[in-house]
């Protein structure tokens, strides 16, 4: 499958097919080895990218559920109280996304389950194994997503799966398609060098002050990397 | 990587060398056993975090379900001259492969290119197919083998190999059963191997961004001054540029360029090598 550069990557050229019979008005793919290992697809949608990000600072919310229990997980509402708390209450209220549909990409591409994970927690434990992302489908309205089309999302996750892992062979994903953004790997390696620490440490750190500047965790990043928030302000929180 | 050290789970199958699929008996119990058995297997090789966990799954399995087995190893053949072990319940499996290397003949170097199965009932009597390795069978010290294809990629090979403690060990059964095994493994290995590959393709990302980082912070450069340092000492060092920056987000210290060694050193080491030129001379 050639592209020009310009184009969508072929993951969301696919999903586009069935934007209108599943109907959705947002998408992200989200490519992950863990939380903070991870990189949203060029071409997802930048609010829902956005929202992933919050879910990243926080350590908690639909897309790390699904992620780490390899089931999807269905929120009707984003703006009613979630079993989430700390993402409840960062959640800003201007989010125009209501209701989210969240799949794990899952390897092999998994069969649709049989528990169209109709809940807004975590799925159960015995869940498949290792996912390789999650793609979130999400409404600007209170629209639940139904039985029906959770399984064709189930079906297009595993489409979408085969796609990446195809592509993650070649080596043209990383480089192309989710290599642009390694602001939040920077910003740490800056960090852990300023304060002679690990970069894992260094993300903690970032962590705990995007928390309290209200920014995200990638936000942050890219606020040291512009000169905006300094290096030891980071480092030493005043 | 030994898998019988790992765990009891391996040595206590031994014991049921020999026995039925399913261990209760009946043909439509076992054959019922045996069905949720590979059905276990499958979803303990899809669970695995990583390829060689997958691996190691898959020979620790394949020696309780195929009747006969008492050693299991997956072996990786390149170039159709090298063969190494990916995974291996007992060392008999692991000397298998380095007897084939070294004597450059062996079931995986040839039948099981172009074999799914490969039963050989006593190896030491292989004096037609594998001259050597027959005359040093005894170094494996389990005489009856059962070789499963895994996959086929040109010279490339990958293969299941069960190990019977008796000559013609395994059996019909042992090979159906064997082959459902190989199958189940080697969708999994490759699905484990792709994921890896995404995965490392991140993993590698973070690290490059991880050192860019530090270098800018350290030398106060940009991240295009710091990515062409990094690039620059890759070529120089011949080495990954991955491999580079992990060195340096672990160690904080840059791996250093070989040092140019002074004239004079050249020179004479020049001459020792060539003593004619002083007795012409």
């Amino acid at each position: 499958m050639s592209a020009a550069p310009q184009d969508p990557p072929p993951e969301l050229r696919v999903c586009a097919l069935l934007r209108e019979a599943v109907g959705w008005d947002r998408l992200v793919v989200v490519v992950a080895r863990d939380v903070d290992t991870r990189a949203a697809l060029r071409g997802s949608d930048p609010v829902l990218e956005g929202y992933c990000d919050l879910q990243q600072t926080l350590l908690q919310g639909p897309s790390l559920d699904a992620f780490t229990w390899g089931a999807p997980v269905l929120v009707d509402d984003l703006h009613a109280r979630l079993p989430w708390p700390l993402l409840s209450s960062a959640t800003p209220p201007d989010l125009p996304v209501r209701s989210v549909a969240v799949l794990p990409l899952l390897v092999p591409a998994g069969a649709p389950t049989d528990r169209p994970g109709a809940t807004d927690g975590p799925g159960p434990p015995g869940a498949p194994g290792p996912a390789l992302g999650v793609l979130t489908a999400g409404r600007d309205r209170v629209d639940p997503f139904t039985q029906a089309q959770v399984s064709v999302l189930t079906h297009l996750a595993a489409v979408v799966s085969a796609l990446l892992v195809h592509r993650a062979a070649t080596g043209e994903l990383v480089a192309v398609d989710v290599a642009p953004n390694d602001d939040l790997a920077v910003a740490a390696g800056m960090l852990a060098e300023h304060l002679g620490t690990t970069a894992g440490e260094a993300k903690s750190r970032m962590r705990a002050h995007a928390f309290t500047s209200g920014r995200t965790l990638n936000g942050l990043a890219r606020a040291v990397l512009d000169g905006e928030v300094a290096v030891g302000d980071v480092a030493h929180p005043r | 990587m030994d898998v019988e050290d790992r765990g009891t789970r391996a040595s206590s199958r031994v014991q049921d060398r020999g026995r039925p699929s399913s261990a209760d008996g009946g043909a439509a119990d076992g054959l019922e056993g045996l069905a949720r058995d590979l059905a276990d297997l499958a979803r303990a090789l899809q669970s695995a975090a990583s390829p060689q966990e997958v691996l190691d799954r898959a020979v620790t399995t394949a020696v309780a379900l195929v009747p006969g087995a008492e050693a299991a190893g997956i072996s990786l053949v390149r170039a159709r001259r090298t063969v190494t072990s990916a995974a291996a319940t007992s060392p008999s499996a692991r000397r298998l492969d380095e007897l084939q290397t070294e004597l450059g003949e062996g079931p995986c170097l040839d039948a099981v290119f172009t074999h799914r199965s490969t039963r050989v009932d006593e190896l030491a009597r292989e004096t037609r197919r594998w001259p050597a390795l027959a005359a040093r069978a005894g170094e494996v010290g389990l005489p009856s083998m059962l070789c499963l294809q895994l996959f086929v990629d040109g010279d490339n090979l990958g293969a299941l190999n069960l190990l019977g403690g008796e000559p013609a060990a395994f059996d019909d059964t042992s090979e159906q059963v064997g082959l459902l095994v190989a199958t189940h493994a080697a969708v999994a290995v490759a699905d484990a191997r792709q994921l890896a590959h995404t995965h490392l393709g991140l993993a590698h990302r973070d690290v490059i961004g991880q050192a860019k980082g530090i270098l800018m912070e350290r030398h106060r450069l940009s991240a295009d001054q710091a990515f062409a340092l990094l690039s620059t000492l890759s070529q120089d060092l011949n080495r990954k540029l991955h491999e580079v920056a992990a060195d340096l987000a672990a160690t904080g210290e840059l791996p250093q360029r070989p040092q140019p060694r002074p004239r004079s050193e050249h020179r004479s080491e020049h001459r020792e090598h060539r003593p004619q030129d002083r007795e012409q001379r």
